[in-house]
C-alpha cells in the first residue's frame, strides 16, 4: 500500500515538473533540440533572464549588447591586436578637420530584404540625440548639434564634428560602438509609441523623456530584423538561442561567399562565475566569457586561451584605486605618492587575478598592444613608483607625517586621520582580493584603512557623488581607438566638473588640473604622429607625478577561453585568425567563419 | 450554531493562518526595503556611464522612482502593496497580485510561473517519499536493531546533521564532476526545449537525479531519527508490554507503536517544513534549477523587489498550507486535540 502511494505521489511530482515544464516556456520556442556538431554554446554575456531585446534600452540582453554583431552590426569592427576598425557595414572611413566620412557597403541588406541605407545610420544616431536618456546620446557631445550626420547620398554618410568638443577619436569609439538599427521598423514603433503617451502639460524634454522610457518597454523579441548572421531563434530565462541567417550580405562582400560555421548559437544563463566555468570544463559550452580561477587546470580536459600560457589572456583594462581628492589626506600628492609605494602589485596581480596580467607598469598608457607606441620606458623609470614600503615611509616622513605610539599616521598639523574605507561592490572576488593585499600594504606604512565591500548599487552611488575615501573602478573597461586619450580623460579631465554632492560619472575623486584638461583638450585634434606621442609623453608624465588614481593591476578585456571539444581552430596567438574577442564583439566576429565542427 | 469539535478546531485554525499571512506580506515587504541599497541605484548603477549628462540622468532617476512608486512614503507603498496582492489573489489576476519586475519590465508572474513547476517538482516528491520513507526505516531500524540500526543511525546522523547545500556541492563533486555520472547542473541538457518527446522526459528525470537525492538524503536522515527515538520509546511502554503478554503478533505490535510514534513526528513536520523549504532553495542555486530559488537569487542581487516579494509570498503561502494541512491532519487523528475542543465547548 505505502510503497504504492509512494510511486503514485512521486510520479504526480514529476509530472506536475514535466507538464508545466514543457507547457511553461514562451511562445518564441520553435526548435526542441540543436545538433550539438552544429552548435556553439556559449556562456559569460548574459546573467539573468532575458530583459529586452531592444537595442535602446539601458541593458538589453544578448546579442543586442551594443559591440556584439551577431544580429545588429556596428558601422565598423574594432580590432584590439591592431587597433584598427576593419569594415562591417562600413566599407572605409576617412578624417579630415571638420567631418567623418563613412562609406557603406552597397549590398548591406536589412534581414527582411531592405537595403541597408545611409538613412539607417542618420536615423539611428538621430534617435540618440531625439532622446537624451537613451545608451548613445553621449555620442552627441562629440558631434554637431545642429547636422551632425547628414545621409549624402543612400551609401555615404557625414558625421560632422561638434565645434566645441572636435574630438576625431571620440567619434572613431562612436562608429563601432553604436549598433544601426533599420528606421523601417523602428520608426513605425516609435511613432506608434508616441501616439500613446499623454504630453500634455509637459516641456519637450520631459515629453521625450517620457516617450523614451515607455519606448524602452517595448521588448523586440518577436522575430527581431537586423542586417547580422543571425536571428533570434528563441529566447527563455534559461537561454537565448540563435540560428545562422544564410542571406547574410557579408558572407559575400566580406567572407568570400562562406558562410560562419555554426548553425545555432545558444547562450545558457547561468547563475555564476563557476557555473560557466564548469561547463566549459566539461565540454558543455564551447566558448565563454568570465574570470576562471586557475584555467591552466582545465587545459587537460581541451580548454584553451589566446596565449598558451601566462598571462594566458591580452590585458585591455586597468583597475585603479580612485582616492578622493577633495579630502585630507588624499588631496596631498605626497600622501597619494606614498600609497603608490605601499602597495604589492605584483601579488594583487598574482592572487586576484591569477597572474592573467603582466607586471604592472607605471603610468596610465598599456605598455603593450596599439597603446604601445605612446609608452616611454625612460619617463616610466623616472616619474614612476614602484612597491617599495621604505620609500613610502620616506615620502611622508620627508613631506612632515610622523607616526603615532600606535604606529598609526599623523598629518603634517599633528593630528590624526580617522579610519578610511576602501570600497568595492560585494561579490566581485577579484576585486575584494586586490583591495585586501592594497590595504595590509597601506596599513604597513601606518594608513589606517580597512576594506568595505557594498551593494553594488551603493558603491556607484558613492562614486558618482564623491562620497567616498578610496574606491576601485576601470576608467574605460573596454578597448577602443580612441584609448588612451579616453583613459586619461576619464581619470583626469575636470570638463564636466560637478562638486562632491553632485554627480560626476567619471573623475570620481574629482581632480583638477588646468594642465591636464587643456592638454585633454588639444590631444584629439592632433592628427600629427609625432605631435600625438609628445602630447601623451607630457600628459602620462604629469600623470606619475600626480597620481589622481593609482593603478593595481592590468586585467583583460574580454575573459577569451574555449573548448576545444566540439569545434576546434579557434583564434589563438599562434592561429590569429581574429583577435580574441569572443567571435562575436566587434572584429572578433570574423572568428566565426574560421572554426570548425569536430563533428562530435 | 452548533459546531462540530473539529469543525471548530478547523475555523480557530484558519483565523490563526490568516493572521500569520498577513503579517508575512507586510514581512515582505518591509525586509528587502531595509537594505542599504535600491532598485534605481541599481538601474543606475549601469546607465551612469562617462559621457552620460548628470541632468539627464537625474530625471531618469526621477521618472524611476515614480515608475516604481517609491518616491512615495513607506507605509503608502505598503498600503498598495497589500492592497494589489489581496486584490489579485481574491481575483485570481496573478499579474496584479505580484506586479511588474523592476529589472525586466515583464509582469513577475512570467518568470515565476515558469519557475514554480520546478521548485514543486522538487520538493514535493522529496517531502513525501522522504517522509514516508524515513518513518518506515526509523520505525524498522528500532524495532530490528542488531547491525541495521548500527550501520543506519550513524549514517542518518551525518546526512541530517549537514547543511543541504553542502550534500549538493558533495554530490556534485563527487558524482557530478570528478565521475561525471550524472549532470552537475541544470533541469536539462543544454541541446534540448522544453516538449513532450521521449528524450526530454528522460534527460529531465536524468538531471532530477543529483538534486533529489541531496534534498532526499537529509530528509530521509531526519525524518529516520526522529522516528526512530519515538519508536524505541514507545516500545518501552506499558501496551506494548501489555500486548505482547496478551500474545498479539509482532505486525500487530508493530502498527500500534507505528501509529503512536507518527503524532509527534507530524507535528515535527510541520515545523521543519519552513526550514526545508529554505533549504532547497539553496539547492536550487548549488544544481543552476530553473526554479523559485534561483529567481530568488537574482532577484536579491538586483534589489528587484516584486520578484523578491512574490517568491517570499509564494514560499510563505506554500509552507503556509503544508502546515495547514499538518495541523488539520494532527487534528483528525490525535484525539487528545478533540477532546480538548470538546471540553472547551463545555
Amino acid at each position: 500500500m505505502a510503497r504504492r502511494i509512494i510511486s503514485s505521489l512521486a510520479l504526480a511530482g514529476v509530472a506536475v515538473m514535466l507538464g508545466v515544464g514543457c507547457g511553461g516556456n514562451k511562445s518564441g520556442d520553435k526548435v526542441s533540440e540543436f545538433p550539438r556538431s552544429q552548435t556553439l554554446y556559449v556562456g559569460g554575456f548574459q546573467w539573468g533572464p532575458p530583459t529586452t531585446f531592444n537595442p535602446f534600452s539601458s541593458q538589453p540582453a544578448w546579442p543586442m549588447t551594443s559591440n556584439v554583431n551577431l544580429l545588429y552590426e556596428n558601422l565598423f569592427g574594432y580590432n584590439q591586436l591592431t587597433g584598427e576598425l576593419e569594415p562591417l557595414l562600413g566599407k572605409e572611413y576617412e578624417v579630415d578637420d571638420s567631418s567623418l566620412t563613412v562609406h557603406l557597403f552597397e549590398s548591406a541588406k536589412w534581414q527582411d530584404g531592405a537595403p541597408v541605407t545611409a538613412q539607417d545610420v542618420k536615423y539611428t544616431l538621430d534617435f540618440s540625440q531625439r532622446y537624451a536618456a537613451s545608451p548613445f546620446a553621449g555620442s552627441w557631445k562629440f558631434l554637431d548639434s545642429a547636422n551632425g550626420v547628414i545621409a549624402v547620398d543612400s551609401h555615404t554618410v557625414i558625421f560632422k564634428f561638434s565645434k566645441k568638443y572636435y574630438n576625431r577619436l571620440a567619434l572613431k569609439d562612436i562608429i563601432w560602438t553604436t549598433p544601426i538599427v533599420p528606421q523601417h521598423i523602428f520608426q513605425k514603433i516609435e511613432d506608434s509609441i508616441k501616439a500613446t503617451v499623454n504630453t500634455k502639460g509637459m516641456d519637450a524634454e520631459e515629453a521625450n523623456g517620457a516617450v523614451f522610457d515607455k519606448f524602452c518597454l517595448w521588448t523586440n523579441e518577436v522575430n527581431p530584423i537586423g542586417s547580422g548572421p543571425y536571428k533570434l531563434e528563441m529566447a527563455n530565462y534559461q537561454k537565448i538561442a540563435l540560428k545562422r541567417f544564410d542571406a547574410y550580405w557579408g558572407n559575400a562582400a566580406l567572407y568570400g561567399g562562406r558562410k560562419p560555421a555554426p548553425l545555432y548559437i545558444v547562450h545558457t544563463i547561468l547563475k555564476s562565475n563557476d557555473k560557466y566555468n564548469l561547463a566549459l570544463k566539461q565540454g558543455d559550452h564551447d566558448l565563454s566569457q568570465d574570470f576562471c580561477p586557475q584555467i591552466w587546470n582545465s587545459f587537460p580536459k581541451g580548454v584553451g586561451t589566446w596565449f598558451k600560457d601566462r598571462p594566458y589572456f591580452i590585458p585591455g583594462t586597468m583597475v585603479c584605486l580612485v582616492p578622493n581628492v577633495t579630502k585630507a589626506p588624499m588631496s596631498d600628492v605626497n600622501f597619494r605618492r606614498a600609497m603608490a609605494c605601499a602597495i604589492n602589485y605584483d601579488q594583487i596581480t598574482n592572487l586576484a587575478i591569477y597572474g592573467y596580467a603582466p607586471k604592472l607598469q607605471p603610468g596610465l598608457i598599456l605598455p603593450f598592444g596599439p597603446e604601445k607606441q605612446y609608452y616611454n620606458e625612460e619617463d616610466a623609470k623616472q616619474y614612476g613608483l614602484s612597491y617599495d614600503p621604505a620609500k613610502a615611509r620616506e615620502i611622508l616622513k620627508s613631506a612632515g607625517y610622523t607616526w603615532g605610539p600606535d604606529s598609526l599616521l599623523i598629518g603634517p598639523k599633528g593630528k590624526k586621520f580617522e579610519t578610511m574605507y576602501f570600497t568595492c561592490p560585494s561579490g566581485w572576488s577579484d576585486w575584494e582580493t586586490a583591495i585586501k593585499i592594497a590595504v595590509d600594504g597601506l596599513r604597513n606604512v601606518g594608513i589606517d584603512v580597512r576594506e568595505k565591500f557594498v551593494e553594488e548599487g551603493v558603491w556607484d552611488d558613492q562614486l558618482s557623488k564623491c562620497m567616498f575615501d578610496l574606491s576601485l573602478r576601470q576608467p574605460i573597461d573596454y578597448q577602443t581607438p580612441a584609448l588612451p586619450w579616453s583613459r586619461f580623460d576619464c581619470v583626469m579631465s575636470s570638463s564636466d566638473y560637478a562638486p562632491p554632492g553632485q554627480e560626476m560619472y567619471e573623475n570620481w575623486g574629482r581632480y583638477k588640473n588646468a594642465k591636464a584638461d587643456s592638454l585633454l583638450s588639444i590631444l584629439p585634434k592632433l592628427s600629427d604622429d609625432k605631435q600625438i606621442t609628445e602630447a601623451y609623453r607630457v600628459l602620462n608624465q604629469l600623470f606619475m607625478k600626480e597620481l589622481p588614481m593609482i593603478p593595481l593591476l592590468y586585467r583583460p578585456w574580454l575573459f577569451y577561453q574555449f573548448s576545444t571539444r566540439h569545434w576546434t581552430n579557434f583564434p589563438t596567438e599562434s592561429n590569429p585568425t581574429a583577435p580574441p574577442q569572443c567571435l562575436m564583439v566587434g572584429a572578433g566576429i570574423k572568428g566565426l567563419w574560421e572554426i570548425k565542427s569536430t563533428g562530435k | 450554531m452548533h459546531m462540530s469539535p473539529l469543525q471548530k478546531y478547523f475555523f480557530s485554525r484558519v483565523w490563526w493562518y490568516l493572521g500569520t499571512l498577513l503579517v508575512a506580506i507586510c514581512l515582505n515587504f518591509i525586509l528587502p526595503r531595509l537594505g542599504p541599497s535600491n532598485p534605481v541605484d541599481t538601474i543606475m548603477a549601469h546607465i551612469k556611464t562617462p559621457g552620460l549628462d548628470p541632468k539627464i540622468a537625474h530625471k531618469m532617476e526621477e521618472r524611476l522612482r515614480i515608475r516604481f512608486n517609491i518616491d512615495k512614503p513607506l507605509h503608502v507603498q505598503l498600503g498598495m502593496y497589500v492592497y494589489h496582492t489581496i486584490k489579485g489573489f481574491v481575483t485570481l489576476d496573478m499579474d496584479e497580485a505580484f506586479g511588474d519586475s523592476y529589472m525586466h519590465n515583464k509582469p513577475v508572474w512570467a518568470y515565476i510561473g515558469p519557475a514554480l513547476p520546478w521548485t514543486l517538482g522538487l520538493q514535493i516528491p522529496t517531502l513525501v517519499i522522504g517522509y514516508i520513507l524515513g518513518n518506515i526505516l526509523g520505525a524498522l531500524a528500532a524495532y530490528k536493531r542488531g547491525i541495521f540500526d548500527k550501520l543506519f543511525y550513524p549514517m542518518s546522523l551525518f546526512f541530517t546533521s549537514v547543511p543541504y547545500f553542502c550534500v549538493a556541492i558533495f554530490l556534485v563533486y563527487i558524482f557530478g564532476i570528478s565521475l561525471e555520472w550524472f549532470p552537475a547542473m541544470n533541469a536539462y541538457g543544454e541541446s534540448l526545449s522544453p516538449s513532450w518527446s521521449i528524450t526530454y522526459v528522460s534527460d529531465v528525470l536524468y538531471h532530477y537525479t543529483l538534486p533529489f537525492m541531496a534534498m532526499f538524503l537529509v530528509y530521509v536522515g531526519g525524518q529516520a531519527i526522529g522516528m526512530r527515538s519515538m519508536s524505541i520509546y514507545e516500545l518501552g511502554t506499558d501496551y506494548v508490554k501489555y500486548a505482547k503478554m496478551l500474545g498479539s503478533s509482532e505486525g500487530q505490535i508493530v502498527r500500534y507503536v507505528f501509529r503512536n510514534a507518527m503524532l509527534p513526528q507530524l507535528t515535527g513536520l510541520a515545523l521543519a517544513l519552513g526550514m526545508m523549504v529554505g533549504g532547497a532553495l539553496l539547492i536550487e542555486i548549488v544544481f543552476s534549477y530553473p526554479g523559485v530559488g534561483s529567481l530568488f537569487y537574482t532577484s536579491i542581487k538586483e534589489n528587484d523587489y516584486p520578484v523578491l516579494q512574490a517568491g517570499a509570498l509564494i514560499v510563505t503561502i506554500c509552507v503556509l498550507i503544508a502546515n495547514f494541512i499538518v495541523d488539520i491532519l494532527i487534528g483528525i487523528l490525535d484525539p487528545r486535540i478533540r477532546v480538548a475542543q470538546e471540553g472547551e465547548n463545555a
